[in-house]
Protein backbone atom coordinates (compact mmCIF):
# COMPACT_ATOMS: atom_id res chain seq x y z
CA UNK A 1 0.00 0.00 0.00
CA UNK A 2 1.32 3.47 -1.05
CA UNK A 3 -0.16 5.87 1.81
CA UNK A 4 0.65 9.11 -0.22
CA UNK A 5 -0.80 8.32 -3.34
CA UNK A 6 -3.64 6.66 -1.70
CA UNK A 7 -4.46 10.01 0.00
CA UNK A 8 -3.91 12.05 -3.16
CA UNK A 9 -6.36 9.44 -5.15
CA UNK A 10 -8.74 10.70 -2.26
CA UNK A 11 -8.14 13.78 -2.79
CA UNK A 12 -8.99 13.58 -6.79
CA UNK A 13 -12.26 11.72 -5.71
CA UNK A 14 -13.56 14.58 -3.81
CA UNK A 15 -13.19 16.78 -6.30
CA UNK A 16 -14.62 14.63 -9.28
CA UNK A 17 -17.83 14.19 -6.63
CA UNK A 18 -17.85 17.80 -6.04
CA UNK A 19 -17.72 18.65 -9.85
CA UNK A 20 -19.92 16.57 -10.61
CA UNK A 21 -22.86 17.24 -8.15
CA UNK A 22 -22.57 20.94 -8.65
CA UNK A 23 -22.29 20.68 -12.33
CA UNK A 24 -25.65 18.97 -12.21
CA UNK A 25 -27.01 20.35 -9.35
CA UNK A 26 -28.15 17.20 -8.25
CA UNK A 27 -26.16 14.51 -6.02
CA UNK A 28 -25.51 12.99 -2.99
CA UNK A 29 -22.12 14.77 -1.41
CA UNK A 30 -22.41 13.76 2.19
CA UNK A 31 -22.81 9.72 1.18
CA UNK A 32 -20.02 9.79 -0.98
CA UNK A 33 -17.49 11.15 0.79
CA UNK A 34 -17.99 8.82 4.22
CA UNK A 35 -16.95 5.87 1.82
CA UNK A 36 -14.16 7.70 -0.03
CA UNK A 37 -11.14 6.24 1.60
CA UNK A 38 -12.95 2.81 1.27
CA UNK A 39 -13.50 3.42 -2.43
CA UNK A 40 -10.20 4.73 -3.07
CA UNK A 41 -8.49 1.51 -1.11
CA UNK A 42 -9.77 -1.77 -2.96
CA UNK A 43 -10.05 0.30 -6.60
CA UNK A 44 -6.56 2.12 -7.23
CA UNK A 45 -4.61 -0.56 -4.28
CA UNK A 46 -5.63 -3.03 -6.65
CA UNK A 47 -8.37 -4.97 -4.10
CA UNK A 48 -10.97 -5.75 -6.87
CA UNK A 49 -10.65 -7.04 -10.19
CA UNK A 50 -12.88 -5.04 -12.06
CA UNK A 51 -11.46 -3.10 -15.27
CA UNK A 52 -12.28 -2.24 -18.98
CA UNK A 53 -10.77 -5.40 -19.92
CA UNK A 54 -12.64 -7.97 -17.66
CA UNK A 55 -16.35 -6.31 -17.72
CA UNK A 56 -17.82 -9.36 -19.56
CA UNK A 57 -15.84 -11.98 -17.96
CA UNK A 58 -18.38 -13.48 -15.73
CA UNK A 59 -15.47 -14.59 -13.21
CA UNK A 60 -14.93 -10.54 -12.72
CA UNK A 61 -15.71 -8.65 -9.27
CA UNK A 62 -18.50 -6.88 -8.30
CA UNK A 63 -19.33 -3.72 -6.50
CA UNK A 64 -22.70 -3.44 -5.48
CA UNK A 65 -23.72 -0.20 -3.36
CA UNK A 66 -26.55 -1.09 -2.25
CA UNK A 67 -27.51 2.30 -0.16
CA UNK A 68 -28.14 3.53 -4.17
CA UNK A 69 -27.87 7.31 -3.38
CA UNK A 70 -24.17 6.94 -3.07
CA UNK A 71 -23.75 4.55 -6.11
CA UNK A 72 -22.92 8.13 -8.41
CA UNK A 73 -19.40 7.28 -6.25
CA UNK A 74 -18.88 5.05 -8.75
CA UNK A 75 -18.93 7.28 -11.69
CA UNK A 76 -15.19 9.14 -11.54
CA UNK A 77 -13.83 5.99 -10.65
CA UNK A 78 -15.50 4.11 -13.76
CA UNK A 79 -14.41 6.67 -16.09
CA UNK A 80 -10.50 6.15 -14.70
CA UNK A 81 -10.77 2.70 -15.06
CA UNK A 82 -11.64 2.77 -18.93
CA UNK A 83 -15.17 1.49 -18.37
CA UNK A 84 -16.90 5.07 -18.73
CA UNK A 85 -16.12 7.69 -21.47
CA UNK A 86 -15.04 10.83 -19.46
CA UNK A 87 -17.36 12.98 -21.13
CA UNK A 88 -20.62 11.38 -19.52
CA UNK A 89 -19.49 12.98 -16.12
CA UNK A 90 -20.44 16.32 -17.39
CA UNK A 91 -23.77 15.31 -18.55
CA UNK A 92 -24.42 13.23 -15.30
CA UNK A 93 -28.30 13.82 -14.75
CA UNK A 94 -28.88 15.30 -17.96
CA UNK A 95 -31.56 14.39 -20.37
CA UNK A 96 -30.96 10.98 -21.21
CA UNK A 97 -27.83 10.59 -19.68
CA UNK A 98 -25.60 7.24 -19.25
CA UNK A 99 -24.82 8.50 -15.76
CA UNK A 100 -28.19 9.05 -14.10
CA UNK A 101 -28.73 10.31 -10.15
CA UNK A 102 -29.31 6.39 -9.46
CA UNK A 103 -27.10 3.95 -11.04
CA UNK A 104 -28.59 1.15 -13.38
CA UNK A 105 -27.19 -1.78 -15.16
CA UNK A 106 -27.08 0.26 -18.43
CA UNK A 107 -23.95 1.67 -16.90
CA UNK A 108 -21.11 -0.40 -17.54
CA UNK A 109 -19.59 -1.87 -14.13
CA UNK A 110 -23.03 -1.07 -12.50
CA UNK A 111 -24.47 -4.70 -12.05
CA UNK A 112 -27.81 -4.02 -10.49
CA UNK A 113 -30.50 -0.96 -9.54
CA UNK A 114 -30.60 0.05 -6.31
CA UNK A 115 -32.02 3.39 -4.92
CA UNK A 116 -34.92 1.40 -3.24
CA UNK A 117 -33.21 0.72 0.41
CA UNK A 118 -32.72 -3.20 1.39
CA UNK A 119 -32.57 -4.98 -1.88
CA UNK A 120 -29.12 -4.47 -3.50
CA UNK A 121 -27.50 -6.50 -0.82
CA UNK A 122 -29.69 -9.51 -1.28
CA UNK A 123 -29.29 -8.97 -4.90
CA UNK A 124 -25.68 -9.40 -4.00
CA UNK A 125 -26.33 -12.60 -1.74
CA UNK A 126 -27.69 -14.25 -5.18
CA UNK A 127 -25.18 -13.52 -7.08
CA UNK A 128 -22.42 -14.91 -4.23
CA UNK A 129 -24.53 -18.18 -4.18
CA UNK A 130 -24.22 -18.63 -7.88
CA UNK A 131 -20.89 -17.93 -8.22
CA UNK A 132 -20.20 -20.32 -5.50
CA UNK A 133 -21.85 -22.75 -7.00
CA UNK A 134 -20.39 -22.27 -10.20
CA UNK A 135 -17.01 -22.10 -7.98
CA UNK A 136 -15.86 -18.96 -9.08
CA UNK A 137 -13.17 -17.16 -7.32
CA UNK A 138 -14.86 -13.95 -7.93
CA UNK A 139 -15.58 -11.58 -4.88
CA UNK A 140 -18.64 -9.43 -4.09
CA UNK A 141 -18.31 -6.02 -2.25
CA UNK A 142 -21.73 -4.91 -1.38
CA UNK A 143 -21.50 -1.65 0.70
CA UNK A 144 -24.88 -0.94 3.05
CA UNK A 145 -25.64 2.26 4.64
CA UNK A 146 -26.33 2.38 8.17
CA UNK A 147 -29.27 3.81 8.18
CA UNK A 148 -30.57 1.35 5.11
CA UNK A 149 -29.87 -1.27 8.64
CA UNK A 150 -33.27 -0.16 9.67
CA UNK A 151 -34.75 -2.49 6.20
CA UNK A 152 -35.74 -5.60 7.20
CA UNK A 153 -34.83 -6.95 4.26
CA UNK A 154 -31.28 -6.32 5.27
CA UNK A 155 -30.96 -8.58 7.69
CA UNK A 156 -32.72 -10.96 6.41
CA UNK A 157 -30.45 -11.65 3.61
CA UNK A 158 -27.82 -11.31 6.51
CA UNK A 159 -29.55 -14.16 7.48
CA UNK A 160 -29.08 -15.76 4.37
CA UNK A 161 -25.62 -15.32 3.89
CA UNK A 162 -24.29 -16.22 7.27
CA UNK A 163 -26.14 -19.23 6.89
CA UNK A 164 -24.54 -19.70 3.31
CA UNK A 165 -21.35 -18.66 4.75
CA UNK A 166 -20.97 -16.59 1.20
CA UNK A 167 -17.35 -15.80 1.80
CA UNK A 168 -17.08 -14.36 -1.48
CA UNK A 169 -19.13 -11.71 -0.48
CA UNK A 170 -17.33 -9.02 1.66
CA UNK A 171 -20.37 -6.63 3.85
CA UNK A 172 -19.44 -2.94 4.40
CA UNK A 173 -21.54 -0.76 6.10
CA UNK A 174 -20.70 2.69 6.23
CA UNK A 175 -21.45 3.59 9.87
CA UNK A 176 -22.02 7.48 9.13
CA UNK A 177 -24.17 8.08 11.89
CA UNK A 178 -26.81 10.15 10.03
CA UNK A 179 -30.03 9.06 8.54
CA UNK A 180 -31.81 11.99 7.06
CA UNK A 181 -34.08 13.39 9.51
CA UNK A 182 -30.89 13.44 12.43
CA UNK A 183 -28.25 10.75 14.20
CA UNK A 184 -29.54 7.20 13.81
CA UNK A 185 -29.31 6.72 17.91
CA UNK A 186 -31.57 9.46 18.19
CA UNK A 187 -33.84 8.08 15.76
CA UNK A 188 -34.39 4.35 16.38
CA UNK A 189 -31.19 2.88 17.75
CA UNK A 190 -28.77 0.54 15.66
CA UNK A 191 -25.85 -0.09 17.96
CA UNK A 192 -24.81 -2.56 18.43
CA UNK A 193 -23.61 -3.31 14.73
CA UNK A 194 -20.60 -4.78 15.51
CA UNK A 195 -22.40 -7.60 17.81
CA UNK A 196 -25.54 -7.93 15.56
CA UNK A 197 -23.39 -8.77 12.70
CA UNK A 198 -21.02 -11.09 14.84
CA UNK A 199 -24.95 -12.90 15.69
CA UNK A 200 -25.82 -13.01 12.25
CA UNK A 201 -22.09 -15.19 11.33
CA UNK A 202 -19.97 -12.66 10.52
CA UNK A 203 -16.34 -11.65 11.14
CA UNK A 204 -16.68 -8.35 12.14
CA UNK A 205 -14.09 -5.56 11.99
CA UNK A 206 -15.08 -2.61 12.51
CA UNK A 207 -12.43 0.31 11.85
CA UNK A 208 -12.09 3.86 10.94
CA UNK A 209 -13.22 3.98 7.89
CA UNK A 210 -11.06 7.09 6.81
CA UNK A 211 -7.75 5.45 8.06
CA UNK A 212 -6.21 3.34 4.98
CA UNK A 213 -3.71 1.86 7.48
CA UNK A 214 -7.11 0.38 9.17
CA UNK A 215 -8.27 -0.87 5.80
CA UNK A 216 -5.40 -2.25 4.81
CA UNK A 217 -5.10 -4.30 7.94
CA UNK A 218 -8.41 -5.63 7.25
CA UNK A 219 -7.61 -7.27 4.07
CA UNK A 220 -4.72 -8.40 5.68
CA UNK A 221 -6.38 -9.99 8.43
CA UNK A 222 -9.41 -11.19 6.20
CA UNK A 223 -10.22 -15.05 6.17
CA UNK A 224 -12.18 -17.14 4.23
CA UNK A 225 -13.55 -19.34 7.97
CA UNK A 226 -16.96 -16.69 7.99
CA UNK A 227 -18.35 -14.32 5.66
CA UNK A 228 -16.85 -10.68 6.37
CA UNK A 229 -18.58 -7.40 7.82
CA UNK A 230 -16.28 -4.07 7.51
CA UNK A 231 -17.97 -1.63 9.63
CA UNK A 232 -16.68 1.62 8.47
CA UNK A 233 -16.80 4.28 11.41
CA UNK A 234 -17.09 7.13 9.09
CA UNK A 235 -17.97 10.83 8.99
CA UNK A 236 -20.91 12.01 6.49
CA UNK A 237 -19.80 14.46 4.38
CA UNK A 238 -16.07 14.41 5.30
CA UNK A 239 -13.92 16.84 3.76
CA UNK A 240 -16.37 19.75 3.92
CA UNK A 241 -16.27 20.89 7.12
CA UNK A 242 -19.77 22.36 7.18
CA UNK A 243 -21.89 19.44 6.04
CA UNK A 244 -19.62 16.85 8.16
CA UNK A 245 -21.99 15.41 10.31
CA UNK A 246 -24.84 17.92 9.22
CA UNK A 247 -28.10 15.67 8.29
CA UNK A 248 -29.22 18.85 6.63
CA UNK A 249 -26.99 18.45 3.43
CA UNK A 250 -27.81 15.03 2.71
CA UNK A 251 -29.26 16.21 -1.30
CA UNK A 252 -28.52 19.54 -0.51
CA UNK A 253 -26.08 21.67 -2.91
CA UNK A 254 -24.19 24.33 -1.58
CA UNK A 255 -24.09 27.63 -3.53
CA UNK A 256 -22.58 31.43 -2.60
CA UNK A 257 -20.43 31.00 0.39
CA UNK A 258 -21.04 27.44 0.89
CA UNK A 259 -19.26 26.65 -2.49
CA UNK A 260 -16.60 28.95 -1.89
CA UNK A 261 -15.53 27.69 1.37
CA UNK A 262 -16.04 24.18 0.16
CA UNK A 263 -13.68 24.48 -3.28
CA UNK A 264 -11.44 26.26 -0.61
CA UNK A 265 -11.21 22.59 1.20
CA UNK A 266 -11.36 20.84 -1.47
CA UNK A 267 -8.73 22.55 -3.05
CA UNK A 268 -10.58 22.96 -6.05
CA UNK A 269 -9.18 26.18 -8.16
CA UNK A 270 -11.79 28.43 -9.70
CA UNK B 1 -52.89 -36.87 -12.08
CA UNK B 2 -56.12 -38.12 -10.07
CA UNK B 3 -57.50 -35.74 -7.34
CA UNK B 4 -53.41 -34.48 -6.89
CA UNK B 5 -53.28 -30.82 -5.03
CA UNK B 6 -52.06 -28.49 -7.97
CA UNK B 7 -48.90 -27.30 -6.11
CA UNK B 8 -47.96 -31.18 -6.57
CA UNK B 9 -48.54 -31.43 -9.97
CA UNK B 10 -46.68 -28.03 -10.65
CA UNK B 11 -43.79 -28.99 -8.85
CA UNK B 12 -43.95 -32.34 -9.94
CA UNK B 13 -43.23 -31.01 -13.15
CA UNK B 14 -40.59 -28.40 -12.43
CA UNK B 15 -38.82 -31.60 -10.96
CA UNK B 16 -38.93 -33.43 -13.57
CA UNK B 17 -37.08 -30.78 -16.27
CA UNK B 18 -34.42 -29.55 -13.39
CA UNK B 19 -33.37 -33.29 -13.25
CA UNK B 20 -31.62 -32.61 -16.68
CA UNK B 21 -31.22 -29.05 -16.06
CA UNK B 22 -29.36 -27.53 -12.98
CA UNK B 23 -29.72 -24.00 -13.51
CA UNK B 24 -33.50 -24.49 -12.56
CA UNK B 25 -33.64 -23.13 -8.73
CA UNK B 26 -36.66 -23.83 -6.64
CA UNK B 27 -37.12 -21.57 -3.64
CA UNK B 28 -39.55 -21.82 -0.63
CA UNK B 29 -40.58 -19.69 1.65
CA UNK B 30 -41.62 -22.32 4.38
CA UNK B 31 -44.72 -23.85 2.17
CA UNK B 32 -44.26 -27.40 1.67
CA UNK B 33 -45.73 -29.93 -0.82
CA UNK B 34 -45.70 -33.87 -1.36
CA UNK B 35 -43.78 -33.12 -4.44
CA UNK B 36 -41.36 -30.72 -2.48
CA UNK B 37 -39.65 -33.35 -0.18
CA UNK B 38 -39.15 -35.46 -3.19
CA UNK B 39 -37.34 -32.58 -4.61
CA UNK B 40 -35.42 -31.43 -1.60
CA UNK B 41 -34.57 -34.88 -1.37
CA UNK B 42 -33.59 -35.34 -5.08
CA UNK B 43 -32.43 -32.24 -5.96
CA UNK B 44 -30.74 -30.71 -2.53
CA UNK B 45 -28.40 -28.12 -4.32
CA UNK B 46 -31.59 -26.90 -6.47
CA UNK B 47 -33.38 -26.53 -3.21
CA UNK B 48 -33.32 -23.11 -1.64
CA UNK B 49 -35.32 -22.37 1.74
CA UNK B 50 -34.34 -18.88 2.19
CA UNK B 51 -36.88 -19.07 5.49
CA UNK B 52 -39.90 -17.13 6.07
CA UNK B 53 -37.84 -14.22 4.28
CA UNK B 54 -39.82 -13.59 0.87
CA UNK B 55 -38.08 -9.95 0.57
CA UNK B 56 -34.93 -11.76 0.77
CA UNK B 57 -36.26 -14.49 -1.04
CA UNK B 58 -36.92 -12.23 -4.39
CA UNK B 59 -33.55 -10.27 -3.82
CA UNK B 60 -31.82 -13.52 -3.75
CA UNK B 61 -33.59 -14.68 -6.79
CA UNK B 62 -33.09 -11.13 -8.66
CA UNK B 63 -29.02 -11.90 -8.30
CA UNK B 64 -29.52 -15.74 -9.31
CA UNK B 65 -31.79 -14.75 -11.91
CA UNK B 66 -29.42 -12.15 -13.59
CA UNK B 67 -26.64 -14.91 -13.58
CA UNK B 68 -28.97 -17.13 -15.89
CA UNK B 69 -30.42 -19.33 -13.50
CA UNK B 70 -34.38 -20.11 -13.92
CA UNK B 71 -35.94 -19.66 -10.58
CA UNK B 72 -39.26 -20.49 -9.28
CA UNK B 73 -40.38 -18.72 -6.09
CA UNK B 74 -42.98 -20.42 -4.00
CA UNK B 75 -45.19 -19.33 -1.18
CA UNK B 76 -48.95 -18.56 -0.05
CA UNK B 77 -50.19 -16.25 -1.88
CA UNK B 78 -50.37 -13.08 -0.29
CA UNK B 79 -46.89 -13.45 1.15
CA UNK B 80 -45.29 -14.34 -2.15
CA UNK B 81 -47.27 -10.88 -3.56
CA UNK B 82 -48.27 -7.69 -1.37
CA UNK B 83 -45.16 -8.60 1.32
CA UNK B 84 -42.42 -8.42 -1.42
CA UNK B 85 -44.19 -6.32 -3.67
CA UNK B 86 -41.49 -4.07 -3.61
CA UNK B 87 -38.76 -6.14 -4.62
CA UNK B 88 -40.69 -7.62 -7.01
CA UNK B 89 -40.61 -4.01 -9.16
CA UNK B 90 -37.67 -3.01 -8.34
CA UNK B 91 -35.00 -5.95 -8.30
CA UNK B 92 -36.78 -7.97 -10.85
CA UNK B 93 -39.62 -6.16 -13.11
CA UNK B 94 -37.60 -2.99 -13.57
CA UNK B 95 -34.41 -5.10 -14.74
CA UNK B 96 -36.30 -7.12 -17.00
CA UNK B 97 -35.57 -10.10 -15.06
CA UNK B 98 -37.03 -13.77 -15.39
CA UNK B 99 -38.90 -15.00 -12.78
CA UNK B 100 -41.19 -17.35 -11.94
CA UNK B 101 -43.66 -16.63 -8.49
CA UNK B 102 -45.95 -19.39 -7.59
CA UNK B 103 -48.84 -18.30 -5.51
CA UNK B 104 -51.20 -21.15 -3.26
CA UNK B 105 -54.36 -20.75 -1.84
CA UNK B 106 -55.72 -17.69 -4.35
CA UNK B 107 -59.07 -16.67 -3.45
CA UNK B 108 -60.39 -18.05 0.14
CA UNK B 109 -58.50 -20.81 -0.39
CA UNK B 110 -56.89 -20.78 3.25
CA UNK B 111 -60.73 -20.84 4.05
CA UNK B 112 -60.86 -20.14 7.78
CA UNK B 113 -57.47 -18.21 8.10
CA UNK B 114 -58.61 -14.60 7.23
CA UNK B 115 -57.86 -11.66 5.47
CA UNK B 116 -54.34 -12.20 6.33
CA UNK B 117 -54.41 -15.28 3.80
CA UNK B 118 -56.98 -14.13 1.71
CA UNK B 119 -55.42 -13.82 -2.01
CA UNK B 120 -58.34 -11.80 -3.35
CA UNK B 121 -56.87 -8.64 -4.60
CA UNK B 122 -53.33 -10.12 -5.91
CA UNK B 123 -54.47 -9.87 -9.38
CA UNK B 124 -54.51 -6.25 -9.30
CA UNK B 125 -51.10 -5.90 -7.27
CA UNK B 126 -49.01 -7.79 -9.87
CA UNK B 127 -50.72 -6.88 -13.07
CA UNK B 128 -48.99 -3.12 -12.54
CA UNK B 129 -45.60 -4.62 -12.42
CA UNK B 130 -44.46 -3.75 -16.12
CA UNK B 131 -43.81 -7.27 -18.14
CA UNK B 132 -46.03 -9.48 -15.51
CA UNK B 133 -48.04 -12.54 -16.91
CA UNK B 134 -50.84 -13.61 -14.50
CA UNK B 135 -51.78 -17.42 -14.62
CA UNK B 136 -54.78 -18.80 -12.84
CA UNK B 137 -55.35 -22.35 -13.63
CA UNK B 138 -58.52 -24.49 -13.39
CA UNK B 139 -57.27 -27.55 -13.49
CA UNK B 140 -54.40 -29.76 -13.02
CA UNK B 141 -54.05 -30.37 -17.32
CA UNK B 142 -53.40 -26.55 -17.33
CA UNK B 143 -51.13 -26.89 -14.52
CA UNK B 144 -48.55 -28.43 -15.88
CA UNK B 145 -48.88 -26.46 -19.06
CA UNK B 146 -48.04 -23.98 -17.46
CA UNK B 147 -45.07 -24.66 -15.48
CA UNK B 148 -43.67 -26.48 -18.48
CA UNK B 149 -43.78 -22.80 -20.06
CA UNK B 150 -42.47 -21.02 -17.32
CA UNK B 151 -39.32 -23.06 -17.69
CA UNK B 152 -39.43 -23.96 -21.42
CA UNK B 153 -39.88 -20.16 -22.39
CA UNK B 154 -38.74 -18.05 -19.15
CA UNK B 155 -40.25 -14.62 -17.96
CA UNK B 156 -41.51 -12.78 -15.11
CA UNK B 157 -44.58 -14.87 -14.30
CA UNK B 158 -47.22 -15.19 -11.28
CA UNK B 159 -49.13 -18.39 -11.19
CA UNK B 160 -52.04 -18.67 -8.99
CA UNK B 161 -53.00 -21.91 -7.97
CA UNK B 162 -55.61 -22.92 -5.66
CA UNK B 163 -55.36 -24.92 -2.25
CA UNK B 164 -57.50 -27.67 -3.31
CA UNK B 165 -57.88 -29.95 -5.98
CA UNK B 166 -60.06 -28.45 -8.74
CA UNK B 167 -62.02 -31.16 -11.11
CA UNK B 168 -61.58 -30.64 -14.70
CA UNK B 169 -64.33 -29.20 -16.88
CA UNK B 170 -63.96 -30.39 -20.07
CA UNK B 171 -64.04 -27.76 -22.94
CA UNK B 172 -64.41 -27.72 -26.89
CA UNK B 173 -61.49 -25.78 -27.78
CA UNK B 174 -57.87 -25.17 -26.60
CA UNK B 175 -55.99 -22.38 -27.30
CA UNK B 176 -52.78 -20.31 -25.73
CA UNK B 177 -54.16 -18.57 -23.09
CA UNK B 178 -57.75 -19.82 -22.66
CA UNK B 179 -60.26 -22.65 -23.20
CA UNK B 180 -63.91 -22.37 -24.63
CA UNK B 181 -66.95 -24.47 -23.82
CA UNK B 182 -70.19 -24.15 -26.30
CA UNK B 183 -69.39 -21.16 -28.53
CA UNK B 184 -73.05 -21.09 -30.16
CA UNK B 185 -74.79 -18.37 -27.95
CA UNK B 186 -75.48 -14.87 -27.14
CA UNK B 187 -73.81 -14.56 -23.77
CA UNK B 188 -70.02 -14.77 -22.93
CA UNK B 189 -69.10 -15.79 -19.67
CA UNK B 190 -65.13 -15.36 -18.37
CA UNK B 191 -64.24 -17.47 -15.18
CA UNK B 192 -60.60 -18.29 -14.34
CA UNK B 193 -59.07 -20.33 -11.61
CA UNK B 194 -62.00 -22.01 -8.82
CA UNK B 195 -64.98 -20.34 -10.30
CA UNK B 196 -64.32 -22.19 -13.91
CA UNK B 197 -65.89 -25.68 -12.46
CA UNK B 198 -68.63 -24.19 -10.41
CA UNK B 199 -69.94 -21.90 -12.83
CA UNK B 200 -69.39 -25.02 -15.82
CA UNK B 201 -71.80 -27.19 -13.32
CA UNK B 202 -74.37 -24.11 -12.51
CA UNK B 203 -74.14 -23.46 -16.72
CA UNK B 204 -74.61 -27.44 -17.34
CA UNK B 205 -77.35 -27.87 -14.34
CA UNK B 206 -79.72 -25.07 -15.13
CA UNK B 207 -78.71 -25.24 -18.92
CA UNK B 208 -77.82 -22.24 -19.59
CA UNK B 209 -77.71 -20.39 -22.37
CA UNK B 210 -73.98 -19.27 -22.50
CA UNK B 211 -70.58 -20.22 -23.45
CA UNK B 212 -67.76 -20.33 -21.57
CA UNK B 213 -64.45 -19.14 -21.56
CA UNK B 214 -61.93 -20.30 -18.76
CA UNK B 215 -59.14 -17.60 -18.79
CA UNK B 216 -56.34 -19.36 -17.29
CA UNK B 217 -54.10 -16.56 -18.65
CA UNK B 218 -55.16 -13.71 -16.68
CA UNK B 219 -53.32 -11.07 -17.85
CA UNK B 220 -52.26 -9.47 -20.44
CA UNK B 221 -55.84 -10.83 -21.95
CA UNK B 222 -55.03 -12.45 -25.06
CA UNK B 223 -56.19 -9.80 -28.19
CA UNK B 224 -57.36 -12.89 -29.78
CA UNK B 225 -60.34 -12.25 -27.79
CA UNK B 226 -61.57 -8.88 -29.29
CA UNK B 227 -62.90 -10.47 -32.14
CA UNK B 228 -64.28 -13.45 -30.44
CA UNK B 229 -66.06 -11.12 -27.66
CA UNK B 230 -67.34 -9.49 -30.49
CA UNK B 231 -69.55 -12.11 -31.55
CA UNK B 232 -71.45 -11.88 -28.27
CA UNK B 233 -74.57 -10.05 -26.80
CA UNK B 234 -74.12 -9.81 -23.33
CA UNK B 235 -70.58 -10.60 -21.39
CA UNK B 236 -70.34 -11.52 -17.97
CA UNK B 237 -67.19 -12.15 -15.27
CA UNK B 238 -66.88 -14.01 -12.58
CA UNK B 239 -64.13 -14.31 -10.48
CA UNK B 240 -63.03 -14.81 -6.65
CA UNK B 241 -60.74 -11.67 -6.68
CA UNK B 242 -62.31 -8.24 -5.66
CA UNK B 243 -64.02 -6.27 -8.25
CA UNK B 244 -61.05 -3.92 -9.06
CA UNK B 245 -58.08 -4.80 -10.53
CA UNK B 246 -59.11 -8.83 -11.42
CA UNK B 247 -60.36 -10.55 -14.41
CA UNK B 248 -63.60 -8.14 -15.01
CA UNK B 249 -61.53 -5.00 -14.63
CA UNK B 250 -58.78 -6.74 -17.36
CA UNK B 251 -62.00 -8.11 -19.44
CA UNK B 252 -63.28 -4.64 -19.48
CA UNK B 253 -60.21 -2.44 -20.46
CA UNK B 254 -59.56 -4.59 -23.23
CA UNK B 255 -63.47 -3.73 -24.28
CA UNK B 256 -62.80 -0.11 -23.53
CA UNK B 257 -59.76 -0.14 -25.57
CA UNK B 258 -61.52 -1.97 -28.44
CA UNK B 259 -64.97 -0.15 -28.70
CA UNK B 260 -66.81 -2.92 -27.53
CA UNK B 261 -70.16 -1.80 -26.64
CA UNK B 262 -71.27 -4.71 -24.70
CA UNK B 263 -73.19 -5.14 -21.66
CA UNK B 264 -70.64 -6.49 -19.00
CA UNK B 265 -72.29 -8.19 -15.77
CA UNK B 266 -69.31 -8.10 -13.37
CA UNK B 267 -69.55 -10.99 -10.44
CA UNK B 268 -66.51 -10.70 -8.05
CA UNK B 269 -66.21 -9.73 -4.22
CA UNK B 270 -67.17 -6.42 -3.51
CA UNK B 271 -63.88 -4.75 -1.33
CA UNK B 272 -64.68 -5.97 2.13
CA UNK B 273 -62.21 -8.50 4.80
CA UNK B 274 -63.88 -11.36 5.99
CA UNK B 275 -62.89 -12.30 9.26
CA UNK B 276 -65.64 -14.88 9.31
CA UNK B 277 -64.94 -18.58 9.83
CA UNK B 278 -67.31 -21.54 8.21
CA UNK B 279 -66.02 -22.49 5.54
CA UNK B 280 -65.02 -21.33 1.40
CA UNK B 281 -68.52 -22.08 0.72
CA UNK B 282 -69.97 -19.82 3.53
CA UNK B 283 -67.54 -17.02 2.60
CA UNK B 284 -68.90 -17.11 -0.69
CA UNK B 285 -72.18 -17.00 0.65
CA UNK B 286 -71.24 -13.64 2.19
CA UNK B 287 -69.62 -12.29 -0.41
CA UNK B 288 -72.36 -13.39 -2.88
CA UNK B 289 -70.03 -16.05 -4.74
CA UNK B 290 -72.69 -18.91 -3.98
CA UNK B 291 -73.79 -20.93 -6.52
CA UNK B 292 -77.31 -20.02 -6.01
CA UNK B 293 -76.77 -16.29 -6.33
CA UNK B 294 -74.49 -16.54 -9.43
CA UNK B 295 -77.28 -18.62 -10.90
CA UNK B 296 -79.73 -16.34 -10.40
CA UNK B 297 -77.35 -13.31 -11.30
CA UNK B 298 -76.42 -14.45 -14.50
CA UNK B 299 -80.21 -15.86 -15.54
CA UNK B 300 -81.29 -12.23 -14.74
CA UNK B 301 -79.16 -10.89 -16.56
CA UNK B 302 -79.56 -12.87 -19.85
CA UNK B 303 -83.11 -13.08 -19.39
CA UNK B 304 -83.12 -16.87 -19.06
Amino acid sequence: MNLDKLTVEAIWFRKEIFNLVINAKKGHIPSCFSIAEFLVYIFFNQKINLNSKNITNPNRDRMIISKGHAAMALYPIFCRLGLIPERELLNFCGKDALLKLYADPSIPGIDTVTGSLGNGYGIAAGIGLDLKRKNSSSKIFSIVGDGECYEGSIWESAMFIGHHKLTNLITIIDRNKLCIMGETEDCISIEPLDKKWEAFGFTVFRIDGHDFSQIDYVFKSMNDEKPVCIILDTIKGKGISYMENKPLWHNRIPDGEFLKIAKNELGINE
Amino acid sequence: MNNELPRDVFIQTIFNLAKSDEKIIFMSADLGAKALDQFRAELPNQFIHPGISEQSMIDVAAGLSMQGNKVVCYAMAPFITSRCLEQIKVAIATQGLALTLVGVGVGYGYDSAGPTHYATEDIAWMSSLVGMEIFTPSDNKTVEMIARNCIENPGLRYIRLDRKYLPSVEMDELFKSFRVKNQKSDNLIFTTGFMTPLVAEVISDENLKATQIDLFKNYPVDSNLIDLIRKYKKVITVEEHFLSGGLSSKIAELMCDNEILLPHLRIGIKEKYYFENGGREYLHELAGLDKFTILNRIKKYIGQ
